[in-house]
């Protein structure tokens, strides 16, 4: 009888292994893409000499074994489910702060009700000399072209905030680099941010999941501008918007939700419906097409893997170059250089425009903003970008003007 | 290739257990066995397999030579070719493992600006190497016959089961197996069981372990004493069911390709003293160390300053053998203190003392070890140990919170149930009987379910997109 269950459970055995590996291998149709992981699935490849010396052969295949193994994403649901019945049964629940995983050794600050807000800002040199770069230049700039309105727009991040110092043992460096900035920038040029006084007013206009403002955030960050604006063209006024659009039955999982799995609590993803505003046309990198993609998601005719990334896709991807053509007569033309706070407000900010040119720097290399003025008859200009972007990235920074 | 991998799980080792089974001839089961090991072993580390072939035919034809001469009494010359055959697998081992390091603390100490030796660290160099030398050491002393075969010493010191992360396997342990061993279902059967226990010590304990010990260690200037001694706690574990975990699945695959390995480890974390604790712990090497290195220096039967010198030596070397940093030689000689201490005067006094307080003194000093031996740089050491102490760190609830590893305690709980003997001596009741039998291999393979559910979440690697 041993003897039997022994060759039972070893036939068993052996036979699952070989089966399961087999039709991985060989039988199953390739996946292509892990709507959960939100990336490409790795695929078998052909061995040869050079990629498996290297390794490469090895590492691929032990990738895409796992990637293509037979109900995967099942298992991985399982996974979770144990995990969050644990945290569950776990006595002692999270009350405030947490830190949380998002990558191999990054982590992340679960403030209250579960907001996923990042690390504060240290001190670091980078930003000193950042910030000392970026206002040398913009001021070089503005003083070369005196007849343009100059504007620097840092949208605010709750890394900046200090909020979470005292109950963390931080002390943050967001208020001290912010107050750098504005100290350091000519006085033409109009230093502009959203304010938010604490983490209450925090929570209207961000998401919980993700660190960029919510259209209720973006909206208010628009009127910034719009005001701004207005102390240079006294006819403006901010669009107002009619209606709102709830997408009801989505869950939204920002970037910091995405990549720390932290899959609890989802935002709801809403957007805003004007309906008095110009019309337009956009270019997007030269070409005539439309920059969003809000009808398609508003009737269902996107693919699920570009759910996960509503906020981007929805409002229009980061691009090199995206021009919006208005019908309309200002005499205005802007050029503003962004980063993805922009995506949500970049047709309310250009509806005050006859043309208005959003360049991306970060992607747009080579970019030339001497040739750019010569070739466009800009009235102005603004840098828009979050501390990242303004302190820390040298592409915000024009050689030749 | 780990043995949990998917790969090797679902690829290789269906692959080779079918072949294996299919060729009936017991020689060229062997050559199968030595191939599939050396894809197993180059799979990894392609520009290595040189280094293992040519480490195989050397060690093969300087062992013939040596024998040859002993033969033709030519005794002097054996010797020094053996001297010389140890010498060479010292050094591949001392270059790749410890020549970087040399160089750098020569170059601290005399302030000199010698170029370093940048190279990989062959896998499992540490453990092929120990057993090479245990088969040139008996051989020339006649412990063993010399293996004329080169496929039969290939397969013995290739062997995949057991060539990465041991146990260090004697070739006296397998000399006869490896022409007349004969296989059978119940090995099989045992051996699967054996090697799915392991693999659920691996990858469901172990991992989870490190998960709370890598978040506590990595962020030791947050926490206080009481999280600090959570966080080595559970590396103890962690270290112990990574480790023995392995070593199950190693005797597992051997008897399945009907080897039989002698044991590693011996519920370490039971023991009542540190002499006691080396007994469980590691066992293939600690006899390896007292056959090859105390006994020949004379063992314990030598003047009592000679005796520690010996002491010493062995645990420097042990230390020296785990990695090629100073916290290892560190640890290495803080047994050694302990063990000296304990020859002296503890073990005598821990015989007056109740179990219950010799096992918390045994594990108070194991666990104080593996700081040492996880936390590589000093300064962070201290900090640690201070931390554990009560000097250093918050104590606030709050930095427990922040950490969110409350979760995993319940594998902690299981994990120091499993390292007492209480679940071994239940698995064992139950696969004597034929109805408890086939609940524990229901249970078994629910447990290898378990594990290839985490395996295959431990490959969820959402893409990280951090250009906002």
């Amino acid at each position: 009888m041993s003897k039997q269950r022994n060759l039972v459970f070893s036939i068993l055995f052996c036979a699952f292994l070989t089966c399961v590996g087999f039709y991985v291998m060989f039988v199953k149709k390739p996946t292509k893409r892990l709507s959960m992981d939100l990336r490409n699935a790795v695929t078998f490849i052909k061995p040869s000499v050079q990629n498996v010396k290297e390794g490469f052969f090895q590492d691929t295949f032990e990738k895409a074994f796992q990637d293509q193994f037979v109900k995967r994403q099942t298992m991985i649901q399982v996974y979770r489910f144990i995990e969050h019945q644990l945290y569950k049964a776990s006595m002692l629940q999270p009350k405030d702060y947490t830190l949380v995983k998002i990558g191999s050794d990054v982590y992340t600050f679960k403030a209250n009700e579960d907001y996923l807000v990042g690390w504060p800002i240290v001190k670091n040199d980078d930003y000193q000399q950042g910030i000392a770069s970026f206002s040398e230049n913009v001021n070089a700039i503005s003083k070369a072209y005196p007849d343009v309105n100059f504007y620097v727009y840092k949208p605010f991040r709750i890394t900046e905030s200090n909020w979470f110092d005292k109950d963390n043992g931080f002390t943050s460096y967001g208020t001290y680099y912010r107050d750098l900035l504005k100290a350091n920038l000519h006085n033409q040029i109009l230093f502009l941010e959203n304010k938010i006084e604490d983490f209450e007013e925090y929570k209207k206009y961000y998401f919980k999941t993700d660190p960029h403002w919510n259209i209720y955030g973006s909206y208010e960050g628009y009127k910034v501008f719009c005001n701004a604006l207005n102390h240079h063209y006294k006819d403006i006024t901010c669009q107002q918007y009619d209606s709102e659009y709830i997408f009801e039955d989505f869950a939204y999982y920002g970037q910091y939700g995405r990549n720390s799995s932290y899959l609890t609590s989802p935002d709801q993803f809403i957007d805003l419906n004007f309906n008095q505003l110009p019309g337009y046309k956009t270019y997007v990198n030269g070409v005539e097409k439309k920059y969003d993609q809000k009808d398609e998601f508003k009737k269902g005719e996107v693919e699920e893997f570009f759910w996960s990334y509503i906020y981007s896709v929805y409002h229009g991807n980061d691009e090199a170059l995206v021009e919006y053509q208005m019908d309309q007569q200002t005499g205005r033309v802007l050029l503003c250089f962004v980063d993805s706070y922009s995506s949500p407000i970049k047709f309310l900010i250009a509806s005050h425009f006859d043309h208005a040119y959003f360049v991306d720097p970060r992607i747009n290399p080579d970019f030339n903003f001497k040739t750019f003025m010569e070739e466009h008859r800009v009235t102005d200009v603004m840098y828009m970008g979050f501390y990242g972007s303004l302190y820390q990235d040298k592409s915000y920074i024009f050689e030749e003007y | 290739m780990l043995f949990s991998s998917l790969t090797f799980l679902f690829a290789f080792l269906p692959l080779v257990f079918i072949i294996y089974y299919i060729i009936p001839n017991r020689y060229l089961r062997n050559v199968v066995l030595l191939l599939f090991s050396l894809g197993f072993y180059s799979w990894g580390e392609p520009s290595y397999i040189v280094l293992m072939l040519f480490s195989l035919v050397f060690n093969y034809s300087f062992v013939l030579v040596f024998d040859y001469c002993k033969h033709k009494h030519n005794i002097v010359l054996a010797r020094v070719i053996f001297v010389l055959t140890i010498m060479v697998n010292l050094g591949l081992l001392g270059y790749y493992k410890y020549a970087a390091f040399l160089i750098g603390n020569i170059n601290f100490m005399f302030k000199t600006n010698l170029p370093l030796v940048k190279v990989a660290l062959p896998i499992g160099i540490s453990f092929y190497t120990f057993q090479i030398l245990s088969y040139v050491v008996d051989a020339y002393y006649g412990k063993v016959k010399v293996q004329k075969d080169f496929v039969l010493l290939s397969t013995y010191v290739a062997l995949f089961p057991q060539l990465i992360a041991g146990p260090i396997v004697r070739y006296q342990t397998i000399e006869d197996e490896l022409l007349n061993r004969k296989e059978n279902i119940n090995d099989v059967a045992n051996g699967i069981r054996r090697f799915i226990i392991g693999l659920g010590k691996k990858v469901i304990l172990a991992n989870q372990a490190g998960l709370i010990a890598d978040t506590i260690i990595n962020q030791s200037n947050y926490v206080g004493f009481s999280l600090a001694w959570v966080g080595i706690l559970a590396y103890s574990l962690q270290i112990y069911f990574d480790f023995s975990g392995y070593s199950d699945m190693a005797i597992g695959l051997g008897k399945v390709f009907g080897f039989h390995f002698l044991e590693n480890f011996n519920y370490p974390y039971i023991a009542s003293s540190i002499t006691d604790f080396w007994r469980r712990w590691h066992m293939s090497l600690s006899t390896w160390f007292k056959d090859y290195v105390y006994i020949p220096l004379g063992g314990n039967q030598v003047k009592a300053y000679r005796w520690y010198i010996n002491i010493f030596i062995v645990w420097f070397l042990t230390g020296m053998w785990h990695g090629a940093t100073w916290n290892f030689i560190i640890w290495g000689l803080y047994f050694c203190i302990i063990l000296i201490i304990e020859k002296i005067i503890m073990l005598k006094v821990l015989k007056h003392v109740p179990d219950f307080f010799r096992h918390i003194y045994a594990l108070f000093f194991i666990v104080l070890g593996w700081v040492i031996f996880r936390i590589e740089d000093p300064t962070k050491m201290i900090q640690y140990f201070k931390t554990l102490f009560g000097m250093n760190g918050n104590n606030s609830i709050k930095a427990f919170y922040h950490l969110e590893i409350a979760h995993l305690f319940p594998y902690l709980l299981l994990g120091m149930l499993g390292a007492t003997p209480l679940v071994g001596v239940i698995l064992k009741k139950m696969n004597k009987h034929t109805l408890t039998g086939m609940l524990l291999d229901v249970y078994l393979l629910g447990v290898f379910v378990v594990c290839i559910i985490f395996l295959v979440n431990s490959s969820y690697n959402p893409f990280i997109y951090f250009r906002f």
